[in-house]
């Protein structure tokens, strides 16, 4: 099993090897399954990729839509206060954030912030392409993004301080220590984010600035895990956010006056069994989310208080070759908000997914189920089947699946004096089809993945004709591509270069319109490239490193009938880092947007020109 | 081994840079302004900064985004209305703060006023002045039209916004935003002064003025909700008839309706309007009719309306994110033609 465990890793593909790192520095085969995360288990047949923060990857940013900019073929949107992720040709409400297992998607607006996710504060960071709800429940459509804190057990104390200074005003401390023994694991993380994002653009021909853009904020992300015996271990993780930010209004806005304060608290508890052949897991998961949004001239004054609570309840059973997965769990979500009726709403959905998996050295099968029981929407099964061929250097790899996304509380139960939710909405289903061929060598890793994923009676809020803003079960979006992805090394006396190449194409084309005049039908999904790439080098020279990142984000439309556009955008980040002797410590200086590009993720959403960070990284 | 990572390192830096030269050019245009023809401003999307004005000439060719060519410069958020005044245009950006003034015939830029937090509409009230309604700080604004300054400010009802100029007053629709109003509010032109406020039914969202010098108003209607937003009651929309500062007449429409979009032709005798309550008809009604009639001359929702020269327009958003269209009918409701124009057309100028 061990063997085959690793193997596994391997021929995932992993950048380098976080994860087997700790396994091998640590503990015996029994805690490395106790451990396993969810998404490892279900990523049979599909395309999942870990993400790292070292000095060995690509990118040292501490903003997460950074982070995925430079390494994925993720396409993040930044607007106003907001930086959302999409897979696939999807939107960012069918991309899940799943944090230890746990979904933590806005249950008003099925979004994540990205500006909301700190990237330094999880050991372990996965990215899962294409839809999983068969796992994952709703909104796992285009892909999910993991963000884990995974615990080992062998004395080691480790403390890293980070300073970091940038251009307009950035300013980024962080300080995280972890302490581990035989029997517990201690992990915590405090950073504090202070940004004026005052940048000068140009628009009409004049130089002006970014106003309107401070952004203030601190997060506090810990675990605890108690090993109770060499079969059992109780975990606590808990996260808090506090970000302030102000609103700024697209260029054609000169004084927009909105502002946005978003808090949240984040409890998990997790009781691991591991008995031979079963393993028990039992979690409680208790999240807050607040969300304060106020325009004081334009007389808003809006919020949600948002509170979760999910319980699961997970049995592993392996015999031999053969694995299964029973789950039950009940996720209650009760809001308070400004604008639904009563100003709260409470809705509970009770699941179960069963999945079994038949895992030899050279084919793994896996067929998984889902049903959600929810007394107002009518959910479908949910059924998934992967397959894997293994063959010496060669993995082929295949899943075809169904996926949903609920209709958000928004959607459902929003009211205002200009649009009103629509309680009648059915969930969004599809079906995700994806195959993939994975090569591995000691020179070059290299993957490829075809996808055709569809989304069925996709959500749009659309003006009525009394002039009310509704959502209805309108579009239907048919979404295909490939993804490529090759990593090799060159190595040249002393200097060691590794290099990796990500590469998307997708067709995302609306199939459905809302009348004969609508020119959507037959064109791009707007804010979805078609052609995405990203080239990045980490040239190694004795205690020097030099990361040059290169992105390519091609042209996006900004209407339905491809009428309208942003173009292409071609961008270069440079990052110098230098091991100094004194304290163990990084010296870090990265340089974005080398050729000081005038360019937009959002129409009318200037980017920052060429711009400095300089880091202080210090390891104890 | 080594040449051929040599080759796909060569191909990868060769296929970036190709994709990265591929970028699109900037289409070149200019306006071509022909008599006869008008103008529709379309909002674009709230937020987006993409609103745009397009100009159909007589023989029905459409030029999009001539703002835009023209001056090479975005026009702004939620492009409300355009209001022709001698040979300047008035362009109402309401999300931008901003009113763009160009030549009519070249489209050229010649100001900007930067001085209306939420401008809504410009009337010409005389040689020398046009007012413009501020929906957001409750007011409506004095434009001296030689130096194109604010020159001084009207404090009116809530959320005020269409204004029509009669006979030495304008009589300003107070909306009241997103909220309560049903007034409009009676200005002298000769001083600046509010002589009357005038209760109409709730809401009032258009108003015209007929060849007798009475003014019409329609009124959308108004739901209530309480706190928690559960339905208090809810308002009927109505026609209502201003001769001076009174009401002579009112007519009502079925509750759960919200009429809008008071237009009247060319020569003052005949309204239309679109109504109803889930999908929306246009119907007629002559000046001198005693009730509003339940059959509908064009049988189609419009976001926009428009009336010029024997001739009803409405306009169609389609999926509000992709360019709408734009219809012209006659007055007994037959269609003539149709022209595509730009995102979210709301509103239409006629020279």
């Amino acid at each position: 099993m061990n063997n085959s465990f690793n193997n596994i890793i391997f021929l995932l593909g992993f950048p380098t090897l976080l994860i087997s790192q700790s396994v091998t520095d640590s503990v015996t085969l029994e805690e490395v399954e106790l451990f396993e995360s969810k998404e490892l288990k279900h990523s049979i047949g599909i395309r999942y990729d870990l993400l790292e923060r070292t000095s060995s990857n690509f990118s040292y940013s501490n903003s997460f839509d950074k982070l995925l900019e430079e390494n994925t073929t993720i396409y993040v949107k930044s607007y106003g206060a907001l930086n959302t992720p999409s897979f696939r040709g999807t939107s960012a409400s069918h991309t899940l954030i799943s944090w230890n297992g746990i979904p933590i998607n806005s249950s008003a607006s099925g979004l994540t912030d990205l500006k909301l996710l700190p990237s330094n504060g999880f050991n372990n960071l996965g990215i899962s392409y294409g839809g999983n709800s068969t796992i994952f429940g709703s909104g796992s459509v285009g892909g999910t993004i993991h963000l884990n804190n995974i615990p080992f057990f062998t004395k080691k104390t480790n403390s890293n301080f980070t300073i970091e200074r940038g251009s307009y005003g950035l300013s980024t401390n962080s300080l995280s220590v972890e302490k581990s023994s035989d029997n517990y694991y201690y992990y915590i993380n405090y950073s504090h984010l202070r940004d004026s994002n005052n940048f000068k653009y140009n628009y009409n021909n004049e130089v002006r600035e970014n106003i309107h853009s401070f952004t203030e904020g601190q997060t506090l992300i810990s675990n605890f895990s108690y090993l109770l015996n060499t079969k059992s271990v109780f975990q606590f993780n808990y996260w808090n956010t506090n970000l302030f930010r102000e609103v700024p209004g697209n260029i054609t806005v000169p004084n927009s006056t909105a502002e946005q304060t978003d808090k949240s608290e984040r409890y998990l508890f997790t009781l691991l069994n591991n008995f031979k052949e079963f393993k028990f897991k039992v979690n409680h998961a208790l999240l807050f989310d607040n969300l304060y949004y106020i325009d004081v001239p334009k007389q808003i004054n809006s919020f949600y208080e948002g509170i979760t609570n999910i319980s699961e309840f997970n049995l592993d059973y392996n015999h031999k070759k053969i694995f299964t997965n029973f789950n039950l769990s009940s996720l209650k979500n009760d809001l308070k908000n400004s604008s639904y009726e009563n100003l709260k709403q409470s809705d509970l959905t009770n699941s179960v997914y069963t999945s079994i998996s038949y895992q030899s050295k050279i084919i793994t099968n896996e067929f998984s189920l889902r049903k959600e029981f929810n007394k107002s929407i009518n959910h479908p099964f949910i059924p998934s089947y992967s397959c894997e061929l293994k063959l010496k250097n060669y993995r082929l790899r295949g899943r075809i699946n169904k996926n949903f996304r609920s209709p958000t509380f928004n959607d459902r139960f929003w009211i205002s004096s200009g649009s009103t939710g629509n309680m009648s909405l059915l969930p969004e289903t599809g079906i995700n089809m994806e195959i993939g061929l994975d090569f591995n060598s000691k020179i070059m890793r290299y993957n490829f993945t075809y996808f055709n994923l569809n989304v069925d009676n996709w959500i749009l809020w659309n003006q009525q004709d009394n002039g009310i803003w509704m959502p209805e079960n309108i579009r239907k979006v048919s979404s295909k591509g490939f993804e490529s992805k090759i990593n090799f090394n060159i190595n040249i006396h002393s200097l060691k270069i590794q290099n990796e190449f990500n590469y998307q194409y997708n067709l995302s084309i609306n199939k459905i319109g809302i009348d004969n005049l609508d020119a959507s039908v037959g064109n791009q999904l707007i804010y979805t490239p078609i052609n995405k790439a990203n080239f990045n080098s980490n040239f190694t020279f004795n205690d020097y490193n030099f990361i040059f990142n290169q992105s390519f984000i091609g042209k996006v439309y900004t209407s339905s009938d491809n009428l309208n556009f942003l173009n292409s955008h071609y961008t270069v980040n440079l990052t110098l880092i230098k091991k100094l002797n004194i304290l163990n410590s990084d010296l870090i200086l990265k340089i974005n947007n080398l050729f000081n590009l005038d360019y937009q993720t959002y129409l009318n959403y200037p980017q920052p020109g060429r711009n400095f960070v300089i880091q202080i990284n210090i390891l104890t | 081994m080594k040449k051929t990572i040599n080759k796909i390192t060569t191909l990868i830096l060769v296929s970036v840079i190709i994709s990265s030269c591929s970028s699109d050019l900037p289409e070149i245009c200019t306006f071509e302004y022909s008599d006869g023809g008008y103008f529709v401003t379309n909002e674009g999307n709230f937020g987006s900064g993409n609103g745009s004005v397009s100009f159909v000439s007589i023989d029905g060719i459409v030029q999009n985004n001539i703002f835009e060519c023209v001056n090479s410069s975005t026009l702004g958020d939620v492009v409300q209305s355009m209001t022709i005044i001698d040979s300047s245009a008035y362009i109402v950006i309401n999300n931008s703060s901003k009113i763009e003034v160009v030549d009519v015939e070249t489209m050229r830029t010649l100001k900007t006023i930067n001085t209306v937090v939420s401008p809504r509409y410009i009337t010409q009230v005389s040689n020398t002045k046009a007012y413009v309604s501020d929906w957001q700080t409750n007011s409506i604004h004095v434009l001296d039209l030689n130096n194109l300054e604010i020159s001084s400010t009207i404090s009116v009802g809530n959320g005020p916004e269409k204004m029509i100029y009669s006979n030495g007053y304008v009589y300003v629709c107070n909306v009241g935003g997103f909220g309560y109003e049903k007034t409009i509010s009676i200005i002298d032109v000769s001083n600046d002064i509010v002589i009357n406020t005038v209760e109409v039914g709730d809401k009032p969202n258009s108003i015209v003025s007929d060849a007798n010098e009475n003014i019409w108003v329609l009124c959308g209607g108004y739901t209530e909700y309480d706190t928690e937003w559960n339905v208090v009651s809810q308002t009927a929309g109505s026609l209502v008839k201003i001769t001076g500062n009174s009401i002579v007449s009112t007519f009502n429409f079925d509750v759960g309706n919200s009429p809008s979009d008071l237009v009247i032709n060319d020569n003052g005798t005949s309204l239309f309007y679109s109504d109803g309550s889930w999908s929306k008809n246009v119907y007629k009604f002559n000046i001198s009719d005693l009730e509003i009639t339940t059959t509908p001359i064009i049988s189609r929702s419009f976001y926009g309306l428009g009336y010029n020269d024997g001739y009803i327009y409405g306009s169609d958003a389609v999926d509000y994110v992709q360019n709408g269209w734009s219809y012209k009918y006659t007055e007994s409701g037959t269609i003539v033609d149709s022209v595509q124009v730009g995102i979210i057309p709301g509103g239409y100028c006629f020279n």
